[in-house]
Order: C-alpha cells, then sequence, then structure tokens
C-alpha cells in the first residue's frame, strides 16, 4: 500500500512539473493559433481560433526565401562543425603532441570570453576575406562557434573508446586516416549526432551576429525576418509566435531523433 | 469608388461576387493611381548600368508603398529592407567598410552621427514643397543632407464615442482613480512633451546641450504628478497595454503614434485625431522624427543618387505613400490635395495634430541621453524618485559618457613589460619543449597531426582567438572621434571605480558583480538540483510513460531561448500575465514584476531555471545509466535505505560527470545575456543586469564605447578563469 502511494504520489509529481514546464509553450502556441488580441487570465488559447498569424507571416516576403537560407546555413554550419570538431577532438584524445594539454586547456578558456565586442574583428575579417554579406561567410563564423564545445565533447568521447579497438586496426595495416573513418568515427557517432544537435541549434536561432554581417534581404535568416515583428512600434506577437513554431519544428525534429544519443553522449566522456 | 466605399460594399455584402469584386477593385485601382499620376516624379530616368542600392527600415504598407513609388517613377534602384533595431549602427559599420548603400532612409535624429563620419551627401533643398519644420530637420549649419518623406509623433487618440467633455488641459482634470490618458511612460520618448511643455529643450539655440535644464527638473516633476497625485496619467504600462486599453474601450485617449493608426482604426469605431493636449495652459510638445532619404557620400554615382533621392521625396511619391500606406508626408500640395478629397481623413488629421511636434535634435550627443534620461523618468514616475536626484545622477551619467577621452598613455613601458613577457613566455615554452621531447618519445608524425588538428585550429585562431586576442587589446584603447586612442588601464580604472558610484548604486561595477554571482550560484544551483532531482525520479525501476515524460522535459532546451524568454515576459506581464492571474486565483495581489529589483530578479530567474534544468537532467540521466549496477544491487541487498543509497552510492559515481557540466552550466549562465535582455531588459533602472548585459550596454548603446566594453569583457573574463581555477584546485585537493 505505501510503495502504491510513493509511486502514485512520483506519477502525480512528474505530471505536475511537466505541465509547468509545457505551460509558457502553450501560450506561444495559443498566440499563434489565436485572435490577435490580447489576451489575460490563465487560459491560453482563444474561443475563435484562427490562422491569420501564418497568412501574415507566409504574405511577409521573403519568409519562405529566409527559411532556405536558415536551413542551409545551419546545416552547413553544423556539418563543418562537427567535422572540424571530430578531427580536432580526435588528435586531442589520441595524438602524442606537444601544447596538448595547453591546447585543450585554451578551448575551454575560450570559451569564457564573452563576445561582447567579438563582431567588430570578426566583422573586419569577413570584410577583407570578402565574405560579408555572404552566406558562406556566415557558416563559417557559426561553425566555428561550436568548434570548442563539441571538440570538447568529442574529445572525451574518443577518450573512452578501448585503445585496442584502434591499435588492432592499426595492426592491420590502416593509417590513421583510415582507423579515424572506419574505427573511430562510426562509434562515436552518438557524440557527433548531439554535437551535430548544438552546433545546429546555434545557428538556427542566433540572430546578432546575422543582423550585423547580412546586407541583401536575399541573405537574411529566420530569426532576422522573425524579429521584425517585434518592432517596438509595430509588434506583430501572433505572426512572431506563428513564426516560433515553424522555426521550432526542425529543432523538435532534429531532437527526437537524435534524443536516443542524447543521454549518452553528453556526459559519457567524463564518466569514463 | 474610393477604397472607403469600397469597404463598406463588401461589409454589407452588395458583392458576394468575386469575379464582380476583382473587377471592382481593379477600376478602383485604376481611378486611385489616376488621381495620384497628377503629380509627377520631378523627372524620368533612363534604364542603365546597374541599380542604385537603397536601405530602408519601414515594413509591411509603407515597404510597399515604396516598391510602388520606385515602379511608378522608373527608378534605378535595388531597394533592400533592414530590421528597424540596430539599423543606424548597421549603415554606418558598412559605409566606414566601403560597403553601404547609396541611399538609406531613416529619421534625422541619428544624422549627427553619420554627419561626423562624412558619410552624408548634401542634397539640394526644395523650397516651397515641404513643411518649413520637416525640411529643416534636415538642415546643418546652412546645408540640407536629407529630404522629408514622412513624419512621425505622438499625437492624441480620441475614441468619440466615449468622451463626455473635449479634453483640455490635463491638470485641470477633476482626481480620478483611473487614468484618463493612456500611454506608456517608459521612455524619455514618451516623457518628452511634458518636459518640453515646461519649457525644457535638450540643447539650446547654440546646439550646446543644456539637459537637464530647470525647465527638465519642473517637467519632470509636473509628469510626476500628473501620475502619482492626480492620477490621469498610468503609472507603468507598456506601448501595447495601454493600446490594448483603448481598442478595448477602456480608454477613452490614447497617447500614441501614426505607426498604431492603422490597428486602431481597424478596431475602434468613431477614432479621431487631435494635437496633444495642455497641461497648465501649455501644450505637451512630442518629438518630431522625420524619415527622410539620405545620399551616401561615398556612393560613387553621386549625381544620379541624388536625382533618384530627389525623385523619392516629389509629389508623385508623396501622393503615393499617404495614399498606400497612410504616411503622414509633409509634402504641402499633396496634403492639400488629400484633405481637399477626402482621402485618408485619419492621415490627415494625424498631421494636423503635429502642429506643436518639436524636431527631434541631430546632434550626435543625444545618443547620450536616451538612456539616462530615460532611467530619471522611470524613477520619478515609479519609484516616486525626486525629479532633481533622478536629473542629477542623469546628468553625471551623461557627463561621464561625453568626458573628453582619457589622456592618452605612455606606450614604451607596455611595450618593454610585453616584450619582457613574451622572452619569459619563450623561455618557458622551449624549456617545456625539450623536457617534453625526453620524456615522450612516441610522438604522433607532424604531417598526421596537423592533417587532423591544422584545420579546427586554425579556424579557432581565426575566428576566436583573434578576437580575444583583439578585444584584449581593446580594453587598452578608447574610441574617439576618429582614431582609437591608446589610454592603458584607465577603462579598468573607470569601471572599478564606478564612475564614483556607491558600492551599493545599481549602476555601480560591485552591485553589478553581486547580482551576477547570485544570478549564477541560484541559477546554477537550482539546474543541478531540479535537474538530478528529476533524473532521478524518471531513473527509477518500473517507471512508466519514461520516455514520453522525458521528451516533454526537455522542450525548453530544444526551442530557441529568443522565442520562450519573450513568452516568460509575456507570462510575467502585470495585466495581462499568466503569473499574475494565477496569483489573483490564489487570492493574492498582483506583483508588478518590473517594479522592484527583487521581482524583476525572480522573474528572469524563473525562466533562466526552466530554461536550464533539462540540460543538467539529461546529463544526469545519462550518468545514472552508466552507474554500477552491481554496487547499487549490493547496497541494496545489505539493507542500505534509498538516502544511503543515494548519498553514498549514486552521486559519488554521477557527480565526476556532472562536474564538467556544472562548470560549462556556470560559464553559460554567467554570461546568459539573452535572458536579461529580453525578459526584464535590466529594469527596474539597471538593477537587474549581469556584468555581460552592462558591457552590451556600453558597447552598442548610446555611444558605443568599445574600448570600455572590452574592458567589461577582460573582467568577466578574469573572473570565470579565477573561478575555474579554484575549483578545480578544489576538485584536485578532494581527489588527492
Amino acid at each position: 500500500m505505501r510503495r502504491w502511494l510513493t509511486q502514485m504520489g512520483i506519477y502525480g509529481f512528474l505530471v505536475l512539473v511537466t505541465i509547468v514546464t509545457l505551460y509558457p509553450l502553450l501560450w506561444v502556441v495559443g498566440l499563434a493559433i489565436g485572435d490577435g488580441q490580447r489576451r489575460g487570465g490563465l487560459n491560453p488559447f482563444a474561443s475563435a481560433p484562427s490562422l491569420d498569424g501564418f497568412q501574415t507571416l507566409f504574405r511577409q516576403s521573403g519568409f519562405g526565401q529566409a527559411l532556405f537560407n536558415s536551413l542551409a546555413i545551419s546545416l552547413a554550419a553544423a556539418c563543418l562543425g562537427v567535422l572540424l570538431a571530430a578531427t580536432l577532438g580526435y588528435a586531442l584524445s589520441r595524438f602524442q603532441f606537444f601544447g596538448k594539454d595547453a591546447g585543450l586547456k585554451s578551448i575551454i578558456v575560450s570559451q569564457m570570453f564573452p563576445g561582447v565586442v567579438s563582431s567588430i574583428p570578426i566583422y573586419w575579417l569577413l570584410h577583407h576575406l570578402d565574405l560579408l554579406d555572404s552566406r558562406t561567410g556566415l557558416v563559417l563564423v557559426y561553425a566555428t562557434t561550436s568548434v570548442p564545445f563539441c571538440a570538447y565533447a568529442a574529445k572525451g568521447w574518443f577518450d573512452t573508446l578501448p585503445s585496442d579497438l584502434l591499435d588492432a586496426a592499426r595492426m592491420d595495416g590502416a593509417g590513421p586516416w583510415r582507423t579515424f573513418w572506419t574505427v573511430a568515427l562510426p562509434l562515436a557517432a552518438p557524440a557527433l549526432a548531439v554535437t551535430f544537435l548544438f552546433a545546429f541549434m546555434g545557428a538556427w536561432s542566433e540572430f546578432i551576429l546575422a543582423q550585423t554581417f547580412l546586407f541583401e534581404e536575399s541573405n537574411y535568416t529566420v530569426p532576422m525576418v522573425l524579429q521584425r515583428f517585434t518592432d517596438p512600434h509595430s509588434a506583430d506577437w501572433r505572426a512572431f509566435a506563428a513564426g516560433s513554431l515553424i522555426v521550432s519544428a526542425p529543432v523538435l525534429a532534429l531532437f527526437y531523433t537524435l534524443q536516443k544519443h542524447l543521454v549518452g553522449g553528453l556526459s559519457a566522456g567524463a564518466v569514463k | 469608388m474610393n477604397a472607403p466605399l469600397l469597404l463598406l460594399w463588401f461589409a454589407t455584402g452588395v458583392l458576394n461576387s468575386p469575379l464582380a469584386a476583382a473587377e471592382l477593385l481593379a477600376q478602383s485601382g485604376q481611378e486611385i493611381t489616376k488621381k495620384s499620376e497628377a503629380f509627377d516624379c520631378g523627372q524620368s530616368f533612363k534604364a542603365e548600368g546597374e541599380p542604385l542600392v537603397l536601405w530602408h527600415a519601414w515594413r509591411d504598407q509603407e515597404a510597399e508603398a515604396l516598391a510602388k513609388v520606385v515602379a511608378a517613377c522608373g527608378l534605378p534602384l535595388k531597394v533592400t529592407s533592414s530590421p528597424f533595431e540596430g539599423f543606424p549602427e548597421k549603415v554606418s559599420t558598412a559605409l566606414a567598410h566601403g560597403r553601404g548603400p547609396d541611399l538609406f532612409i531613416f529619421a534625422q535624429d541619428r544624422m549627427g552621427q553619420w554627419l561626423k563620419a562624412g558619410d552624408l551627401a548634401t542634397q539640394q533643398a526644395v523650397p516651397g514643397r515641404f513643411l518649413p519644420v520637416a525640411q529643416e530637420a534636415f538642415l546643418h549649419e546652412g546645408q540640407s543632407y536629407g529630404l522629408p518623406l514622412a513624419s512621425k509623433s505622438l499625437v492624441l487618440f480620441v475614441n468619440r464615442a466615449l468622451e463626455e467633455q473635449p479634453l483640455e488641459d490635463l491638470a485641470m482634470v477633476p482626481p480620478r482613480d483611473q487614468p484618463l490618458l493612456w500611454t506608456t511612460l517608459d521612455s524619455y520618448y514618451h516623457a518628452f512633451p511634458f518636459l518640453a511643455a515646461a519649457g525644457a529643450a535638450p540643447f539650446d539655440e547654440a546646439g550646446q546641450l543644456q539637459f537637464p535644464s530647470e525647465s527638465d527638473r519642473q517637467g519632470l516633476e509636473m509628469l510626476g504628478r500628473l501620475v502619482n497625485e492626480l492620477k490621469v496619467l498610468p503609472r507603468s504600462l507598456n506601448a501595447d497595454q495601454a493600446k490594448a486599453a483603448f481598442i478595448e474601450g477602456r480608454a477613452t485617449y490614447l497617447m500614441d503614434g501614426p505607426w498604431s493608426l492603422d490597428g486602431l482604426r481597424a478596431r475602434v469605431q468613431e477614432l479621431e485625431i487631435r494635437p496633444l493636449p495642455k497641461v497648465n495652459g501649455r501644450p505637451l510638445r512630442p518629438f518630431l522624427g522625420v524619415d527622410g532619404v539620405f545620399v551616401s557620400a561615398h556612393s560613387t554615382r553621386l549625381e544620379l543618387a541624388r536625382s533618384v533621392a530627389s525623385a523619392l521625396a516629389s509629389d508623385r511619391s508623396a501622393a503615393l505613400r499617404l495614399e498606400r500606406a497612410g504616411q503622414l508626408v509633409p509634402n504641402l500640395k499633396v496634403g492639400a490635395w488629400a484633405k481637399a478629397q477626402g482621402l485618408r481623413p485619419l492621415a490627415s488629421q494625424a498631421m494636423a495634430a503635429q502642429v506643436n511636434g518639436y524636431p527631434t535634435p541631430t546632434q550626435a550627443e543625444m545618443l547620450a541621453i536616451w538612456g539616462p534620461a530615460k532611467d530619471a523618468v522611470t524613477a520619478v514616475v515609479r519609484q516616486g524618485t525626486p525629479a532633481e536626484d533622478a536629473l542629477s545622477l542623469a546628468k553625471r551619467r551623461i557627463q561621464k559618457m561625453l568626458d573628453p577621452l582619457p589622456p592618452p598613455a605612455d606606450l614604451a613601458p607596455w611595450f618593454v613589460v610585453a616584450g619582457l613577457l613574451g622572452v619569459m613566455g619563450l623561455i618557458v615554452v622551449v624549456r617545456r619543449y625539450r623536457a617534453d621531447r625526453l620524456t615522450r618519445r612516441s610522438r604522433t608524425p607532424l604531417p598526421t597531426l596537423l592533417g587532423f588538428a591544422l584545420p579546427g585550429g586554425l579556424v579557432l585562431i581565426l575566428l576566436v582567438g583573434a578576437p580575444i586576442l583583439t578585444g584584449l587589446g581593446m580594453s587598452l584603447f578608447a574610441r574617439g572621434e576618429e582614431s582609437w586612442r591608446f589610454v592603458g588601464f584607465a577603462n579598468y580604472l573607470s569601471i572599478l571605480a564606478s564612475d564614483g558610484l556607491g558600492p551599493t548604486h545599481p549602476l555601480s561595477f560591485w552591485f553589478t558583480l553581486v547580482v551576477t554571482v547570485l544570478w549564477t550560484l541560484i541559477n546554477v544551483a537550482l539546474h543541478f538540483g531540479i535537474g538530478l532531482g528529476l533524473a532521478l525520479l524518471l531513473f527509477r525501476p518500473g517507471l512508466k510513460f519514461r520516455t514520453p515524460l522525458r521528451l516533454l522535459l526537455i522542450l525548453p532546451w530544444a526551442i530557441p531561448n529568443y522565442i520562450t524568454a519573450l513568452a516568460w515576459k509575456g507570462l510575467f506581464d502585470e495585466q495581462f500575465g499568466a503569473v499574475n492571474a494565477m496569483l489573483l486565483t490564489l487570492g493574492l495581489d498582483p506583483v508588478g514584476w518590473w517594479d522592484t529589483g527583487v521581482a524583476a530578479f525572480t522573474a528572469n530567474l524563473c525562466t533562466n531555471v526552466w530554461l536550464g534544468f533539462p540540460f543538467m537532467m539529461v546529463t544526469a540521466l545519462g550518468a545514472l545509466s552508466a552507474i554500477d549496477g552491481d554496487q547499487l544491487e549490493a547496497a541494496r541487498m545489505d539493507g542500505a535505505g534509498s538516502w544511503f543509497r543515494l548519498r553514498h552510492v549514486i552521486l559519488p559515481q554521477v557527480m565526476p560527470a556532472m562536474v564538467p557540466a556544472l562548470l560549462l552550466g556556470t560559464i553559460w549562465t554567467f554570461n546568459a545575456f539573452n535572458v536579461i535582455y529580453l525578459v526584464s531588459g535590466g529594469a527596474p533602472a539597471h538593477a537587474t543586469d549581469i556584468l555581460v548585459s552592462e558591457a552590451y550596454r556600453f558597447a552598442f548603446e548610446g555611444q558605443q564605447r568599445y574600448g570600455y566594453a572590452a574592458a567589461y569583457s577582460v573582467l568577466i573574463f578574469g573572473i570565470l578563469v579565477l573561478f575555474a581555477w579554484a575549483s578545480t584546485g578544489v576538485k584536485g585537493r578532494r581527489e588527492s
């Protein structure tokens, strides 16, 4: 009996926490399909739902283009970021070289420097590489922002791979690249999935750098278009909320595809 | 057939055949064009060569009308619309790098900055075409630098259905418990009409800064009385709330700008627009912003750009923009025509209502005023601070911002120190390298190593390392009008001395540091506690629905946080927010979440805890799944209670995996700029700002003191490095 009570208590508690967690999101949904009036009270949903918010959104010129840009930029940035992070992480984990510790430490320490004024030198750099106002430039910037965390996570994961396995590959005559591609990388899939997710999310919702480095409307990303609905003078929160749902969809899809790996991929490196 | 009549036809359902409706629309469209075709574009353009580039920050109807103008006048233009926020900075930076547009459209108030940088080309004024006040807004030392397109200022919206007697003088209204004139007062922009009514002007006749003057004090005192004693103005509303009250028929009068006209016209039947009322017999004078077209001095085809600008400001363009977007065009001929035609009557009313407008000053110093003046207004209106105190603080902050640069520091000792450090560093590296070579014989061959590490390493050095070094360097400089000046530690000293404000003042570095540390500690503790707690519950053997629960609980992490932070801000809204609705249901008083530091801090905290716990939960779940099951089973067999198992079996195994997550979480939370900026915005009066949001304020608001902001970044960096070093030290000692 007591066991049953505890069990019910736990379920009750978990359900309560889940409701509290979901409630703010319900407001976004309610706003997106609402009637455009501000609502008070506890019920986030309007009595007469409408899709006008989505209509406004798609009528806003350039939303489709921005969606495409964002997808292309974020996917490219995530792929590039994972590739760079995986090779770097592998080197940091498996190779012996001078400055390894210092390298790893500076990667972690670089995360502590707030990027307040970083946009100024990066602007200068992109200008001189002729990558201002280009999606390629933004891909490069986004990929790099994600590399430190991802390389750190990948390094942790590679550390856990049993050395015997890699040594066996070497015995079979595989060079370091073959060993990496055919043995280490497949085994690191969970960690790579997580780093991909991180890199993608970072690029997908970034706004400040995009707004600084992109000029042409045809290059704009989705957060930039959404930002326009929050202009102080003429905010359209319904269209913003509708856009938010669309923006969230790919990330959610990705999250749920990769969630199996998420649990292991994040912490495995540290557990050893 | 004019547009309103057409709408009426639709509404009454006379036309239910879509075909007939389309026909009628086409006809009326023709007629409207015919009407504005009576005006001309001034000149015609031949389509040759690349089009010029025009940037603007207009939206929706205004942007569409602009496209119509470009088509109607055949302008050789490529038009790009940018977000309003950050637009002037973007133009400045792009122009400085030779990447800017040939023409751009913005309000006149940022002109001073562009003039200083030499970005603007002169333009021929057209005598007699525009309202004199609008044309004069673009004058600088007798030269015209822009042509006016549309004017914007606060006006009085009246719901005539609710009006009992005309509102003449706010100070003469008998005491009441409901506000009469609804508006937000959370900016200098919205408070200025009251200060100007008392005779205040930010700059004197000679263009010298005089804010805050005695008149400002009187005006602000009056504003305080109107809000807190006479209660004719609301104490704490944002613009959306005031507008909502007006739309819902709870407010007779609304002070708002023409940008709200469309939303209001559709929902308030008997809408009328008038000049702002008086206070003590003197009219309220709002800032008059005039959107104008500017020509970049860097354009390679200056003459063409000038004639395109002139066509954009032509009669034809004005007529089209008035007709299509209801813009308030300061064009005399078109204004008279619209009035005679009865076209856009509300726009005509709004134009007439701008009669007392005070053109927003163009001086670059204006940028230093907005922030401190806003804080002074909020302090008086919401906290009841005496106007004199609030203004003297504002004055101090403005002076500090406009202070001449610190004296240049001598570079020589720095070179010596840097040289010495460099040599010492080199020696250390070489010695370590030797030692390393002796002990480690099995080094990876260089080509392999470079193949793996070089691409990532190079990109990191270029795009992460170099910016950090630049930041370090920048913190020793101050940005002058034309160049950077080396000032040594002056920025750091100024920050640590907090401009002489006591450590308990919200604007002092030390106060912000304490807030930041509290913010980080509480957040990380709650993230950790909640995350681990939920993970333990979800990990219990035999729990059903584990996967769906986990999937739902990580949602806050999965959705971009600029969206969810804004959702939380909405939940904490004083009037419409669900949190206050909940408090009311529980029989408690609603809380003004942005009025006190503690409340606003709590609101930020709730948001960030919600955002951050899933990361810890997932990490903990991962760590739990790696626990040695046998040990746990053995402990259970031995009859160990669940508390004992947690304390002595589970935690010791979980913690090693949690430490990196905790460190990472601490860094992220310490620098959680997004949440602070989007939720409380530092309200009230910067009491909830953390170090990084202060740094952003210095870099991107007002005077753009990059050196100062860089010094802030370095301090933050130093604190975090110290923290990391100390915590790994503690860990190391425990382990040994």
